[in-house]
């Protein structure tokens, strides 16, 4: 609830604003005012400390000193239009900085520089470290795939093998989830038309199986799409009495 | 019809090379673009022969020659690149059965025919294979012939065991082999093995005769009689291993199933009832045709959209009607062998119709065309790579399924590129009668063909005598040669040939 | 089978009024789609009559046997079906569909939905005269059975099928046939189509001719009879009518050996004199000729047997013509809950052009089953009723006539089509086939195919789609003309 807002007033814990629970509310209101809005003198905010029905009355009224145009509606609601004025009062701090920050800038920074703090390790890895290179490699010799120029790659196949084929679903059932291809003749293969250079055809007839491949995934998931259906709609009937069968 | 002698006519025959023949302009009025057919000697020999027959001063009868169909075929309005005969064509209304035409969209004279789709709109065979062997069924040959028979509502008069009320009919000529999915009664799979998916969108059940439907509704379901059949077949040879392979057939012996069947009385209708309007439009606007047989409108005409709309509806019918009979199918397999249609792997490996006229992107003379193409008694066979052909044979060609007759071998064959340029990706449907209905009877004992059948250890399970001679083996042309005529012409690859070992029919 | 019963009251959602073809295919059909909820039919006679050994010939063509069976058998098929032997005097309908039945035994039978399937009785000649017997059902003909021996000529009235096959199995008595028509078999077949037959109404049958013997020596019986159950009720006019081939259940030969026909064309009965010293009755036909005979039978045509239905229900409809109940295309009467099919109903709605009504048996069997989907469908909650069956877009009947297979298809005699706007088309094999066609505009209306022609399917199609044959002129009827293959 209200993460991405929180989160760009450098709220805490963005993601765990429980909004049913009153005290995690005060503590929000309390923050906003203290950190951002401070609506009131500091000696004043106390009443949004108040216990019980008291501090009802006194969010209402904060409300309505702030001229809130919620007045009638759910906290949620009151909660929404808050944090977002905050927001507001925080750009017109420094219109100047948040200026810059277009859709194309955003996209770049946050890439680099993910400002919430991770325990996961890969997060704090170097992704181009020759240590980590050397990993993939070795990962794809013992996998045995063939090794991309681009580590990165490769590291896209090792995960794509260790998620089909070594799921505990595949290791347990492995005739059912391991699709058996069959060799394909490919040299023999009739592209379909011809482009006057041999690499450029080997280059085509390869992306005709690739397109292929995709196209199977998608009739694969149309297939399971209607299979979905079936188990609501199916109700397959016969009856031999409605006509004359055999002799 | 030109009246001239044989010698006569065969200036106007020329053969292009050792499986094909053109047929030049002026061979009968009209003619906007040649005629070609395709045959090896033995074909050649009946196609020559029946000209020479109708050359005969005093023939009666009711069907001008294959030739002479073809020709004129070539002389309707909007007609584009050939008017092609396929090893199989032989007289029928209008159309000869085996001849496909195509015609310009955007020329706005030409026309759309229901002749040229013939009365059992979508009729077509299906495929499923089994994982069983020869071995396997040998044994209980005999219990699973009647156990499909049992299943299979089967014969003239016979009605649908599906239970279907007029709202479901509606919905079901609508959304085709969609509402057998919907019903449950088919796999998901199945849809992605089939023509069109199982489904003609442009459909419109209300452009169909309320004497159209209730002719289908109780037939839907059923296999009807004629030359339509259920059999199960195992594979014979493979031609073609990789391409058998992607299309689940591993080894000599396996077991298939094979259901031939169309619209039943409800395509019929819809024929009857766009002849009529036809011929009102042919007379208002002024359409000439050689053969009055030919009865056609123009495609963008009221007359011309309602029939395209209603037999979109029809082969729906169809769809449905062979989803229907794969489902009895695969109950009657389960309850022979105590194990689920899943467990013996019976999936579809593919569905064609070949009686049906369908709006295709081809290449004209260089240029893309939007067409209107006929094929009646003709295959669509896509080649590798074309976008309209399910995904597992993206890379092998569409396959095509070549019913035999009662008793002979099936083929499955594959489209190819070159079939794409000469035929617009068309390729022959079956055997092919020889001889009329009428004459089989006179000329054959039902005795006889069974015990020939039974010598060949195949079990059948016929509902009506008659049919035994009226479908014997020998009423019809040489499958074989059918389909090699069609490799060696380069229009469709051979892949796997299937044998019989029971039959069931109408 | 119940009979007796004062003042009992049943119940039962289906009530299903007559034991003839319509009503027994009724419920029967009723058994199988409702096969929840209780049938109760009631039964003038003891026995009720079935189609057995039915035979599809075509997709819409077919032949069957009518058997007489006991009510007990029909229980036996149809467990959930009750048969009554009673006979209705009156009905009341009640509000919401719901109504009520009260019989001659005093019985009140409240049903949710009635079909009534209470046939015809014959429209008798001069029914009142003691030497006179009316064929109708399986009652009287045993009655002319009796009648029979010792007879010497017996005078056969009317043209229509029952007449046709007395006519055909009267042996060892001299018969003399008057015929309102200048041909004979009217109703069905045209005056070619008679002619054809004549060889074999005149003379001894093609087996007979053979040297061997047509009739079994010994008097086939039937399982159960009507004397048997008898004295359990079934008066004069009630029964249920013959179904075809009635007649060989029944052994019919008069006194005297060999057979002789005369054929009095184009007259009717005008009068029964007194009996004189030869004869004990004596008619005076229109065409002025008296003709005496041990015995008058006649048989010719029905009227619907439903005035204990109309009587104080104001409400139903009933043609005005024939006097049936008229009926909407799903077997509906006026009044609401209350369906009919049979002879009993008429036809009401616009019939299909190559259709029309007979008071037949294929017609009553197609009925009764139609009706039964039709009152199943309005029994489900949101039932949907059924579309029309096909076998009313086209008039089918098969039958046999001196031993020939006869089928009739559409408009097979011109009914309906306006006088000199048909043709007709002909082929016959004396004495093994004969072909005819209706055509109009180069297109086939209707057919009569007389022996085993193998042809029912290509007319039944050409009817149908109405396919325009007019190219192949005369060569339509060519064997070697192959017009089954049309269709392909």
């Amino acid at each position: 609830m209200f993460k991405r807002k929180l989160l760009a007033l450098d709220h805490h814990a963005p993601d765990s604003v429980n909004i049913n629970d009153e005290r995690e509310i005060k503590n929000l209101v309390l923050w906003l005012e203290n950190q951002k809005i401070r609506r009131y003198k500091i000696e004043n905010r106390g009443v949004l400390e108040a216990d019980g029905p008291q501090w009802r009355a006194n969010f209402e009224k904060y409300c309505k000193d702030l001229a809130s145009p919620i007045v009638d509606g759910s906290m949620e609601e009151k909660l929404e239009w808050l944090i977002g004025y905050a927001v507001s009062l925080e750009y017109a701090d420094d219109v100047g900085k948040y200026k810059a920050q277009t859709a194309e800038n955003i996209s770049k920074t946050v890439l680099t520089a993910p400002k919430v703090e991770s325990s996961n390790p890969l997060d704090n890895m170097d992704f181009e470290s020759a240590d980590f290179k050397k990993g993939v490699l070795t990962l794809a010799q013992i996998l045995n795939i063939t090794p991309h120029p681009d580590h990165l790659i490769t590291l896209q196949a090792v995960s794509k093998v260790v998620r089909e084929r070594l799921s505990q679903e595949a290791l347990d059932n492995p005739n059912n989830i391991i699709v058996k291809g069959k060799p394909f003749p490919f040299q023999e293969a009739d592209l379909g038309f011809d482009m006057g250079d041999y690499v450029l055809n080997q280059a085509a007839k390869i992306l005709r199986l690739l397109y292929i491949h995709d196209l199977r995934d998608l009739q694969t998931n149309i297939n399971e799409t209607i299979v979905a259906v079936q188990s609501i709609t199916a109700d397959p009937k016969t009856d031999t009495k409605l006509g004359q069968v055999g002799r | 019809m030109v009246v001239r002698d044989y010698n006569d006519e065969l200036k106007y025959l020329e053969r292009i090379d050792a499986n094909s023949w053109r047929i030049k302009k002026g061979f009968q009025p009209n003619m906007n673009v040649e005629g070609v057919f395709y045959v090896n000697s033995a074909l050649e020999k009946l196609m020559f022969d029946e000209l020479r027959n109708a050359c005969r001063p005093g023939m009666v009868g009711g069907f001008l020659p294959g030739m002479k169909q073809i020709a004129n075929v070539a002389a309707l309005p909007g007609i584009v690149h050939r008017s092609i005969g396929l090893p199989d064509v032989h007289s029928g209304y209008g159309f000869a059965i085996g001849n496909m035409a195509a015609f310009d969209m955007n020329d706005p004279l030409s026309i759309v025919s229901p002749g040229g789709v013939g009365f059992d709109i979508n009729c077509g065979v299906r495929l499923l294979r089994t994982n069983l062997f020869e071995k396997d069924v040998q044994p209980v040959k005999e219990q699973l012939a009647q156990s499909m028979f049992d299943h299979i509502p089967v014969g003239v008069g016979s009605k649908g065991i599906i239970p279907m009320t007029a709202t479901n009919l509606e919905e079901a000529l609508e959304m085709g082999m969609d509402w057998s999915l919907r019903e449950g009664y088919i796999w998901a799979e199945d849809k992605e093995h089939c023509e069109e998916y199982g489904r003609m969108l442009n459909a419109d059940p209300s452009k169909v005769s309320m004497r159209a439907k209730k002719r289908g509704l109780p037939q839907l379901g059923t296999l009807g009689a004629g030359n339509h059949y259920a059999e199960i077949q195992v594979v014979d040879e493979i031609y073609d291993k990789w391409a058998a392979s992607k299309m689940g057939i591993e080894d000599k012996g396996q077991v298939c199933v094979m259901i031939h069947s169309g619209s039943r009385g409800f395509g019929h209708q819809v024929a009857t009832d766009a002849l009529v309007q036809m011929e009102k439009a042919m007379k208002r606007d002024n359409i000439e045709t050689n053969d009055r047989q030919l009865a056609c409108a123009r495609i963008n005409s009221q007359e011309g959209q309602d029939y395209l709309k209603a037999m979109a509806a029809a082969a729906n019918f169809a769809w449905v009607n062979r989803s229907s009979m794969t489902f009895l199918s695969r109950q009657a397999f389960a309850k022979q062998f105590h194990m689920t249609p899943d467990d013996l792997d019976m999936h579809v490996i593919y569905d064609v119709s070949h009686n049906i006229a369908k709006v295709e992107e081809h290449v004209v003379d260089g240029k893309q065309k939007t067409l209107l193409v006929h094929r009646k008694g003709s295959t669509r066979a896509f080649p590798p790579h074309h976008p309209l052909i399910p995904v597992d044979y993206q890379l092998t060609g569409q396959p095509v399924l070549i019913g035999g007759t009662m008793g002979t071998c099936s083929y499955v064959l594959t489209g190819t590129e070159q079939g794409m340029q000469q035929t617009f990706g068309s390729t022959c449907h079956g055997a092919g009668r020889a001889l009329s209905r009428a004459k089989s009877r006179r000329n054959l004992e039902y005795t006889d063909v069974l015990n020939k059948l039974q010598q060949q250890g195949i079990a059948i399970r016929v509902a009506s005598l008659k049919l035994v001679m009226e479908e014997a083996p020998e009423s019809y042309k040489n499958v074989t040669d059918v389909v090699d005529t069609c490799h060696a012409a380069g229009i469709s690859k051979k892949c796997i040939k299937l044998r019989p070992i029971a039959v069931i029919k109408g | 089978m119940t009979s007796a019963g004062d003042g009992e009251a049943l119940t039962a959602p289906f009530v299903v009024v007559g034991g003839g073809i319509a009503g027994v295919s009724c419920s029967e059909a009723l058994a199988v789609l409702r096969p929840q909820d209780d049938v109760l039919l009631l039964s003038a006679s003891a026995l009720i009559k079935a189609a057995t050994n039915v035979q599809p010939l075509t997709k819409y063509l077919v032949k069957f046997e009518v058997e007489e069976q006991a009510a007990a058998a029909l229980t036996q098929r149809c467990p959930t079906v009750r048969v009554v032997q009673d006979a209705v005097v009156a009905l009341q309908p009640g509000a919401g569909g719901q109504g009520v039945l009260v019989t001659e035994q005093g019985r009140r039978v409240a049903y949710g939905r009635l079909c009534v399937c209470s046939g015809a009785r014959p429209k008798p000649v001069h029914a009142d005269h003691p030497l006179v017997l009316t064929v109708r059902d399986t009652e009287s003909v045993r009655a002319l059975q009796t009648r029979l021996a010792g007879a010497r000529r017996v005078l056969v009235v009317g043209n229509g099928g029952i007449a046709t096959e007395l006519v055909h199995e009267l042996r060892g008595v001299e018969v003399v046939w008057v015929v309102r028509h200048d041909h004979i078999s009217a109703a069905f077949v045209d005056a070619g189509a008679a002619e054809f037959l004549m060889p074999a109404a005149t003379q001894e049958g093609a087996a007979e001719k053979a040297g061997q013997a047509a009739v079994e020596p010994v008097v086939k019986r039937m399982r159960f009879t009507e004397a048997r159950a008898a004295e359990a009720g079934g008066g004069a006019g009630r029964g249920a009518a013959l179904g075809p081939d009635w007649h060989e259940r029944w052994e019919l030969r008069g006194g005297q050996g060999g057979r002789q026909l005369t054929i009095e064309y184009g007259c009717e009965v005008q009068q029964l004199l007194v009996g004189d010293d030869l004869w004990p009755a004596r008619a005076q036909l229109t065409n002025g000729k008296v003709i005496g005979a041990d015995l008058v039978v006649s048989a010719t045509g029905v009227t619907p047997n439903v005035e204990v239905f109309a009587r104080g229900n104001p409400g139903l409809r009933l043609d005005a013509e024939d006097g049936g109940i008229l009926v909407d295309e799903h077997m509906r009467s006026s009044v609401p809950g209350v369906f009919a099919a049979g002879d009993a109903c008429t036809a009401g709605w616009a019939h299909a052009k190559h259709w029309f009504q007979m008071r037949l048996w294929t017609q009553a069997r197609q009925m009764g089953a139609y009706a039964a989907r039709c009152m199943a469908a309005d029994a489900e909650a949101e039932g949907e009723l059924p579309l029309q069956d096909f076998c009313f877009e086209m008039f089918t009947h098969v039958t046999r006539f001196f031993g020939h297979k006869v089928v009739l298809l559409g408009l097979h005699n011109g009914q309906k089509l306006p006088d000199g706007d048909w043709e007709m088309m002909l082929r016959a094999v004396k004495g093994k086939e004969y072909v005819k066609l209706v055509l109009q505009g180069g297109r086939v209306q209707g057919a009569v195919l007389i022996g085993d022609t193998d042809l029912e399917e290509t007319f039944e199609n050409l009817i149908l789609d109405q396919v325009d044959v007019s190219h192949l002129g005369e060569d339509l009827l060519n064997p070697h003309v192959d017009v089954e293959d049309y269709f392909d």
